[in-house]
């Protein structure tokens, strides 16, 4: 009786403990509007809010409530998680923070002191954690996996995932399923080999591996030239989906390597630039579906899959909305990979179109060669790592888009261990180096889910490194290189409230409430602003 | 000459700030490395320093007078880094690559040309009769509608000079670009292009004022990418051209003027 008695006692007192972040709160994320719990709030990774206080007639009463600074001058890209009035957040390099998001001040800071030797193509970033019970867990920019007490910032494990010195790092944000916690590495450009791998939440122990790339003897080793499997790339360094109905995990994957010169990989190269389907408890692939076979643009797939139940050609169906690196715009039945459409979503050059398998056809001298190629998208693409959207109330898919080219160059590429392994490097990557007399544009972008067609855009002058945000407000919050954030009708792109915070913004915006008011906060720069709407 | 050089060198140095360069030697070095190092070269950096390093829409690297430094360590931060506010962008490239690069670039030195004219002349009608004075300014004397050309001589190749006297319309450089705007009141605003974004934009005016633009305001506007300086070429003769040159080929910062 005592023993049922203290059963009893401990899961009511588990079930009410302020802060602590159960696998079933997670699943229910939906029924919490007010707090932000992983990556891309649900697991359904739509980005879109039930908080409908800040809304498109009033919007324009946001005022700053306050800055947190992040003392760090690299890219500041996380996303926050934000649970019961407490915001956890990474700045740069690897930094974790607890503050009270109703002021913005730091509870405890944890420093992971990064060695000085790592291999990151692409700054000193983090973006972001996840939580699971009194748990964070970061991953870390020389390949470790760690789980951090979420009261104190104590350190309760910490696990090695690869050598970092091979050019393995971690610059996502971890995703918490069931008793799991899953994790990818970054390191396409310099001769990984990549993985995902899921732990123990409570322990660290290793649940299992998943290689992006097959090894001898595994379906699609044949789709690697000789031993080019070794040193293929395949990252994964983006946060997945899950389906907790199919008790399915989706995370797309990164470019093949060397990026610019695929002499050396000849083959479709699986499972770089594809979508694999993966079952959470054993890892075990369950299909997979490649978006670019062969790539030799640096079109990564490793956008957020966002899946979306809705009426398609004629009956419900379990859909997965795509929009790529490389220019198109897929939707994929999410129960077996099926390829349902495909359309452009922006000006691209090196595909004819797709086929009935949505497979492309590949347009003749669009590769890159010694003198160079003139090719849409540019190697950002036309999207790339920044969060879409869907609102299930205006029925539409959003995405920031680049309309830009670059001139791809095809170099030499030699293996060194822990060096880049790109061949060449394309020119034209950002407009404000760019010398030609057509800079390019960016834009945030409504697209109809059935059919790919766009509905509307709101164009800037500069590109744009923001993720967007859609609200039950039908607000669209997202920023630019510029530095300003803004708000958008989600029915017809106009601009209803814009504010120069004099920052690039290269992260994605969150809200939440924090009594019982509305919050919106987003990173520009090296600071993250929050607003709410004056009293 | 070699006095020269490093006099000019020296200058540059005091005039820009350049931290002491550290001391390093490439290790890759080999004609193999060269070789390796044009072929990236020639891929990359080809467009704007042209094809034997006398510069185009960048500078002449060929002449060990670099802003940013000459030494082999200098070169790799340059390259590996980029040059910020400029089009030199960063690139992306294994250190032995870089090094190979920067092996091709240092072979690439040589030794000043002598200018064909006569700089003293050049000096007279850049005040006077070319009247680039009205535009330009050197060592802090002159017009604001073109370029600064205070440190042009340690920037451009005597070929670059000509063209760009003769044929200016080859060289306009976004930094270059012009803006003509009307506002919804009818006022007609023209200047040189500072800043843009997607609500506004930034120039300064042919009076020399600051003005800043709310594009909600302009009836209208647009952007003229075409320069605004008059071609030479009839305008002055061979030997004044020549002595133009002359003149600007001496501009290497402040003081460094004859």
């Amino acid at each position: 009786m005592k023993i049922l008695l203290t059963v009893v006692l401990t899961i009511l007192w588990s079930a009410n403990l302020p802060g602590q972040v159960s696998y079933q709160r997670i699943l229910n994320a939906d029924d919490e509007p007010g707090n932000w719990l992983t990556y891309s709030r649900t697991y359904n990774s739509q980005r879109y809010s039930h908080l409908d206080q800040i809304r498109k007639d009033n919007v324009k009463n946001l005022e700053l409530k306050w800055v947190f600074q992040a003392k760090s001058l690299e890219n500041f890209e996380a996303t926050p998680l934000v649970v019961d009035g407490i915001m956890y957040l990474t700045r740069p390099p690897n930094v974790v923070v607890a503050l009270d998001a109703r002021t913005g001040r730091v509870f405890w800071t944890y420093h992971h002191k990064v060695p000085k030797e790592v291999s990151v193509c692409c700054g000193l970033v983090n973006r972001g954690l996840a939580i699971l019970d009194n748990l964070l867990f970061l991953g870390t920019l020389d390949a470790r996996l760690q789980a951090l007490d979420a009261k104190t910032g104590s350190l309760v494990w910490d696990v090695k995932l690869a050598d970092f010195r091979d050019g393995y790092a971690v610059t996502m944000a971890p995703l918490a399923v069931k008793d799991k916690v899953i994790v990818g590495m970054a390191g396409g450009e310099y001769g990984i080999r990549g993985f995902l791998e899921a732990y123990e939440a409570k322990t660290g122990k290793k649940a299992w591996r998943f290689h992006t790339i097959p090894g001898p003897g595994e379906p699609g080793n044949e789709t690697w030239e000789g031993d080019s499997w070794k040193t293929g790339g395949g990252s994964a360094w983006l946060t997945g989906s899950f389906d907790p109905e199919l008790n399915l995990l989706y995370w797309g994957i990164g470019n093949p390597g060397p990026d610019w010169n695929g002499d050396l990989r000849e083959g479709d190269n699986l499972y770089s630039d594809s979508v694999v389907a993966l079952n959470p408890d054993n890892g075990r692939l369950q299909w997979h579906f490649q978006f670019t076979q062969h790539d030799v643009w640096d079109y990564d797939a490793v956008q957020i899959p966002v899946l979306v139940d809705m009426e398609f050609g004629g009956r419900e169906r379990k859909l997965m909305l795509w929009g790529n690196r490389n220019g198109f715009y897929y939707v994929l039945d999410r129960t077996d990979g099926r390829f349902l459409l495909g359309k452009a979503f922006a000006h691209q050059t090196w595909a004819e179109g797709l086929d009935e398998n949505g497979r492309p056809i590949k347009r003749a001298g669009a590769e890159p060669s010694v003198e160079g190629t003139l090719t849409y998208p540019s190697v950002q693409g036309a999207t790339n790592w920044y969060s879409p959207s869907y609102s299930p109330r205006s029925g539409l898919f959003y995405l920031s888009v680049w309309e830009y080219a670059s001139v791809y160059y095809k170099g030499d590429p030699t293996y060194v261990r822990g060096e880049r392994f790109i061949g060449s490097f394309p020119r034209g990557v950002y407009p404000d180096v760019m010398v030609d007399t057509d800079p390019g544009y960016g834009a945030v972008r409504a697209l109809d889910p059935k059919t790919g067609e766009r509905k509307w855009e709101y164009k800037m002058t500069s590109v744009t490194e923001g993720g967007v945000l859609t609200t039950a407000g039908d607000v669209l919050f997202s920023g630019n290189m510029e530095g300003h954030v803004f708000a958008l009708d989600v029915f017809d792109g106009s601009l209803l409230w814009s504010r120069n915070l004099g920052g690039r913004v290269i992260s994605s915006p969150i809200t939440y409430l924090v009594d019982d008011k509305q919050h919106f906060s987003i990173v520009s720069g090296h600071s993250l602003y929050t607003f709410v709407l004056k009293d | 000459m070699r006095l020269l050089l490093v006099s000019a060198f020296f200058l540059t140095w005091v005039t820009v700030g350049v931290a002491e360069e550290p001391e390093n030697t490439n290790p890759h070095t080999t004609p193999e490395d060269v070789a390796a190092g044009g072929r990236i070269y020639r891929s990359h950096c080809i467009e704007c320093h042209g094809r034997d390093g006398t510069g185009g829409r960048g500078p002449d690297i060929t002449r060990g007078d670099l802003r940013y430094g000459n030494s082999d360590a200098a070169l790799a931060d340059t390259i590996s880094t980029g040059i910020p506010g400029t089009s030199m962008p960063l690139f992306f490239f294994n250190g032995k690559q870089l090094w190979q690069i920067v092996a091709f670039v240092q072979s690439l030195q040589r030794d000043e040309p002598e200018p064909p004219g006569d700089p003293v002349a050049g000096a007279a009608i850049f005040g006077g009769k070319g009247g680039c004075v009205t535009c330009h300014m050197v060592d802090g004397q002159g017009g604001r509608q073109g370029p600064d050309l205070t440190t042009v001589g340690a920037r451009r190749s005597l070929r670059h000079l000509r063209s760009a006297i003769l044929e200016p319309n080859q060289w306009v450089s976004p930094q270059d670009w012009k803006i003509q705007a009307k506002t919804k009141g009818g006022v007609r605003v023209e200047g040189i292009r500072l800043n843009e974004d997607t609500h506004s934009l930034q120039l300064l005016d042919s009076k020399d004022k600051l003005v800043s633009l709310v594009k909600g305001d302009l009836e209208r506007y647009r952007i003229i990418k075409v320069s605004s300086m008059p071609a030479y070429a009839g305008q002055l003769s061979q030997s004044e051209v020549d002595d133009l040159v002359a003149y600007l080929y001496t501009l290497r910062g402040k003081g460094a003027s004859p």
